[in-house]
């Protein structure tokens, strides 16, 4: 008996250590970022693979950027989709991103006119296709590469159970489906409680997310309330991610609407001593995989609002007929005697 | 009614073109491009005459849908990639005058989707001459840049060397009648003081 318990202990404790329990350098580094400036700048500015107002130079084009869709490039912002329905833009990278590790700090602002209903949403990709449009917030569904979504409308109230505007993260070697109607939750990075809720739509000020992958961890952090210093949104190490890919922005609308704009993008490439392996060294062959993802879960369709099916419907509506036709009886044969004792009466 | 003017300004072969274009009082001057899928268009403009430099802009794609809609700027710059094959109308609009005209330069470049060249380069040469038609390309593309923000200076020269020249003119204007106060003033003194010392005798 008292061998039973100690092995259950024993096992007990074993269960609550994740693997890996010492952590990395990287996370060290990660979380001293949480509460620091926003203004600091750490490591060096790759100005090919950043945008900052007037966008345009001296001329209509952007360098080094291609806009697709519905984008539209002003002095102020770059809006990606317009307060309308059934829009989609993107911002696409034209150069490829060979920096090992690297920040990306994005300013952007989502509005609407609407007060409760809003939608879709914004995703930051670092993947290896630009330059398409699709359906997963105005990008590529299948995609290979990592996504950073910004959600801002919650399509399942279920086992995630978290609230929306929501930032999470998703690597794919293309083979990964978004699931729309879970919220991305059966594919997202690090488990479907990884990410955070980050109220940023309607605020007053640009809003910023800081997107960290620096000794193969992934961290973001966000900075909504314009106090200028960095929240920790979420943080997962052992992912891998190859270089050459694109950076990217995208946005899209369906029934519901929001205007998604882009404030500025600023890439810094980091410095960071790595433990190289046999063949590990030249990194554009790595294909993108994350250790800590969600447990697969099959795609099955949210429950019907009718619990009647179909011979509830249609005995429903049987019984609705013959209530029709009883009713229309019941007044033809009271109108009818009504006639018969007025004719009485005048003879 | 307000008159409607359709002009034909851009055609296909000419990727980018400058005019310069007077809106009257209530008037509202439509022009148009026709795009491809793909193609980017820039819209430049700066409002060079004509009471508070405002103009109203509106940019309406091949679907009668609004891309973009301002009013009251006095310049903008504004980049967009065309969504659909068709026409693409942008309007500058004088309504809210009743007396005065408008006079608005504005510019619009055209850029064609990037034609990659199918497969790899077959040979040395051919990845030259690939190099250098891109760098061909680029300079062209700066040099045109070059040329548009020479003509934007230009307008914006103009303007405030009208303002200038107009300021100069109120305070030359000012000087010359305090200088006119200031004579009047003087003359008028000495014929007082004049009086005091006049010398009445009583016989």
């Amino acid at each position: 008996m008292k061998t039973i318990i100690a092995l259950g202990f024993l096992s007990l404790v074993v269960a609550q250590d994740p693997p890996g329990t010492a952590p990395t350098a990287a996370e060290i580094l990660a979380e001293n970022i949480n509460g620091q400036t926003v203004h600091e700048f750490r490591g060096y500015y790759k100005r090919e693979h950043s945008l900052i107002k007037p966008y345009t130079g001296s001329g209509a084009d952007i360098p080094n950027w291609n806009i697709i869709g519905s984008t539209f490039v002003s002095s102020n912002q770059i809006r990606l989709t317009a307060d309308e329905q059934s829009k989609a833009g993107a911002l696409w990278n034209t150069q490829p991103v060979w920096s090992r590790d690297w920040e990306l700090q994005v300013s952007f602002k989502v509005t609407g006119s609407t007060g409760d209903l809003f939608g879709d949403g914004m995703a930051i990709w670092y993947t290896s296709e630009p330059n398409i449009l699709g359906p997963v917030f105005g990008g590529k569904d299948y995609f290979r590469g990592l996504a950073v979504f910004l959600d801002t409308y919650s399509n399942h109230n279920g086992p995630h159970q978290h609230g929306h505007p929501f930032i999470s993260a998703m690597v794919s070697d293309g083979s990964l489906h978004y699931d729309h109607d879970k919220d991305g939750t059966h594919t997202q990075l690090g488990g479907e409680n990884t990410g955070c809720t980050a109220k940023f739509r309607n605020k007053d000020h640009d809003t910023q997310v800081l997107i960290r992958y620096v000794g193969d961890t992934l961290s973001i952090f966000s900075d909504i309330e314009n106090k200028g210093i960095w929240n920790l949104c979420m943080s997962v190490n052992n992912v891998q991610l190859p270089t050459g890919y694109y950076i990217g922005v995208s946005a899209a609308t369906g029934d519901l609407s929001d205007a998604h704009d882009v404030v500025s993008l600023k890439m810094f490439e980091q410095e960071f001593a790595h433990v190289e392996r046999v063949g590990e060294a030249d990194r554009r062959n790595v294909v993108p995989h994350a250790q800590f993802t969600a447990s697969p879960r099959d795609h099955t369709d949210d429950a019907r609002p009718s619990s009647l099916g179909w011979g509830g419907t249609i005995a429903l509506v049987i019984v609705g007929v013959i209530v029709l036709v009883g009713g229309l009886g019941f007044g033809f044969v009271y109108f009818q005697k009504k006639n018969e004792r007025q004719r009485k009466r005048f003879y | 009614m307000n008159s409607l003017t359709w002009i034909l300004a851009v055609l296909f072969v000419t990727p980018a073109a400058s005019y310069f274009i007077h809106v009257d009082a209530n008037e509202e001057q439509c022009f148009f491009d026709r795009l491809t899928s793909g193609t980017k268009m820039g819209l430049m403009f700066e409002v060079a005459e004509g009471g508070f430099l405002d103009i109203d802009v509106k940019i309406t794609g091949p679907d009668n849908k609004e891309i973009y809609k301002g009013e009251r700027e006095s310049s903008g710059k504004f980049t967009f990639a065309a969504h659909m094959d068709g026409v693409y109308t942008y309007c500058f609009g004088n309504k809210m005058s009743t007396m005065t005209p408008k006079a608005v330069m504005f510019t619009v470049e055209i850029t064609e989707p990037h034609q990659q060249a199918p497969g790899a380069a077959a040979n040395q040469d051919a990845a030259d001459n690939a190099k250098l038609e891109e760098m061909v390309r680029e300079l062209s593309s700066a040099l045109m840049s070059v040329k548009h923000e020479q003509e934007y200076m230009e307008v914006r020269e103009r303007v405030h060397r009208n303002i200038n020249e107009n300021t100069n003119s109120r305070v030359v204007m000012w000087a010359a009648f305090e200088a006119f106060v200031l004579v009047g003033m003087t003359v008028g003194q000495i014929f007082y003081l004049k009086r005091f010392f006049e010398v009445r005798t009583m016989v």
